[in-house]
């Protein structure tokens, strides 16, 4: 018992040693603020210096100084993609502006450094998890991480994957865990202090969507074939509806794909929104009495509860996307039926 | 590993979602597509100036729509209540 006490402190004070570097970010000019003395002066000058494209973000194009900012704009200012990380006491990483190309604007954003950062982790877990497996053999029991992740990905493969996609679910299984794992990544990343939810935008959970837009349908029209597949989009109604009937299925396709999108990203951002309003109530009415009784307490609850919906949300969008290619490549009448009990 | 309190939440959880598949989209889909029915009309009248028939008409094929869907997801369910999975 002891002796797991020291390894844990030798390993934190590791970690700590391994983060301290990145967290001071001594190769940064550190820009102090000069208010000591409101905390909410601090917060908001230092939000103020955080120098954001005008283009992007036109509240923000504020000089450095100005420190009446309202709640609002800095709760937006966490929410939204910016050109910068701010890393607020030590102060600002400001991300390479890119030329435009064909009129897009293509810089790195802060959310965009998250996405990387994400596949970059998940890329080293997994190679280290599948090293892992091909070490052990049949008589010894994976341990540790590779443990863990055995357990999220025979959960995805049972639970999720087999149970709603039914024969022939082995093909999309490698999508459904890695958009799985992608968006866990994402929303647990998006709860940790300086870190920016990827997921909170709505371009990412869109391109996501469309992913699984796509699958599902190569996956119907491997199923049905092309003819079957259009007789899918008339629903089964006689021809004279179908001048009715197939623009409403067209657009039945994209619904679901889209409800997908604002379920994630609605869900996301909420949260963020709700946490950093609880925290500005006790800066709004400038009282220690709201901050110690409402604001603390009630901003830990929505935080423990972030964690579980960042989990929840994953696993939705994962399970409705394998339902959706489930329902894709069911057949008329032999429906995909829940395999194993 | 209990198997039975393991399999139990998420088997439940599985099933009332291929369950509610049918009626996942269902309020957006009508909603979008009767829309697009009206706005079409609304659009085809103002290219040929003869408000409001055209805009009419797109109502009428939008609830005709409408009626279809629910008459759809109706035979799906009934299918299902018939042969019960």
């Amino acid at each position: 018992m002891k002796r797991v006490k020291v390894i844990q402190i030798k390993g934190f004070f590791r970690v700590m040693a391994l983060l301290a570097p990145l967290l001071l970010n001594a190769y940064l000019p550190v820009q102090a603020s000069e208010e000591h003395a409101a905390p909410v002066a601090a917060v908001v000058a230092a939000h103020a210096e955080a120098a954001v494209d005008p283009a992007l973000e036109p509240a923000h194009a504020e000089p450095a100084g100005h420190e009446d900012e309202k709640a609002g704009d800095v709760i937006m200012h966490h929410i939204l993609n910016s050109h910068s990380f701010s890393f607020e006491p030590f102060g600002t990483i400001h991300l390479p502006t890119l030329p435009p190309v064909f009129g897009i604007d293509i810089s790195i954003t802060k959310h965009v450094v998250m996405l990387w950062i994400v596949s970059a982790i998940l890329l080293v877990l997994f190679s280290f998890v599948g090293a892992a497996y091909r070490k052990i053999t049949p008589k010894t029991a994976p341990s540790g991480v590779a443990n863990t992740m055995e357990a999220l990905v025979e959960f995805i493969r049972l639970d999720v994957a087999k149970s709603n996609i039914g024969h022939g679910y082995e093909a999309h299984l490698p999508y459904l865990l890695t958009v799985f794992m992608f968006i866990l990544l994402c929303n647990i990343l998006g709860l940790i202090p300086y870190g920016a939810t990827a997921t909170g935008n709505i371009n990412v959970t869109l391109t996501l969507a469309v992913f699984t837009f796509f699958i599902t349908q190569a996956a119907s029209l491997k199923a049905h074939g092309l003819k079957g597949y259009l007789t899918h989009l008339t629903a089964g109604t006689h021809w004279s509806l179908w001048i009715i009937m197939i623009p409403i299925e067209v657009i039945g396709l994209f619904t679901k794909p889209f409800a997908l999108t604002v379920r994630l990203f609605a869900n996301m951002t909420a949260g963020h929104i709700v946490i950093l309003s609880l925290i500005f109530i006790s800066f709004i009415l400038k009282s220690y009495v709201v901050a110690a009784a409402v604001s603390v307490p009630f901003s830990i609850f929505i935080y423990l509860l972030e964690i579980f919906v960042a989990f929840l949300q994953a696993f939705i969008f994962t399970m409705l996307s394998a339902l959706f290619i489930g329902l894709a490549t069911a057949h008329e009448g032999g429906e995909a039926e829940a395999a194993h009990h | 590993m209990q198997k039975q309190d393991d399999e139990r939440f998420p088997d439940y959880f599985g099933r009332s979602v291929r369950a509610l598949s049918d009626y996942l989209g269902i309020g957006l889909q009508i909603a979008v597509s009767f829309a697009l029915f009206v706005l079409l009309g609304y659009w085809a009248d103002e290219q040929l100036g003869s408000s409001p028939f055209l805009l009419l008409l797109g109502v009428l094929l939008g609830m005709a729509g409408m009626s279809l869907v629910l008459w759809k997801v109706l035979r799906a369910a009934n299918r299902k209540g018939r042969h019960p999975r």
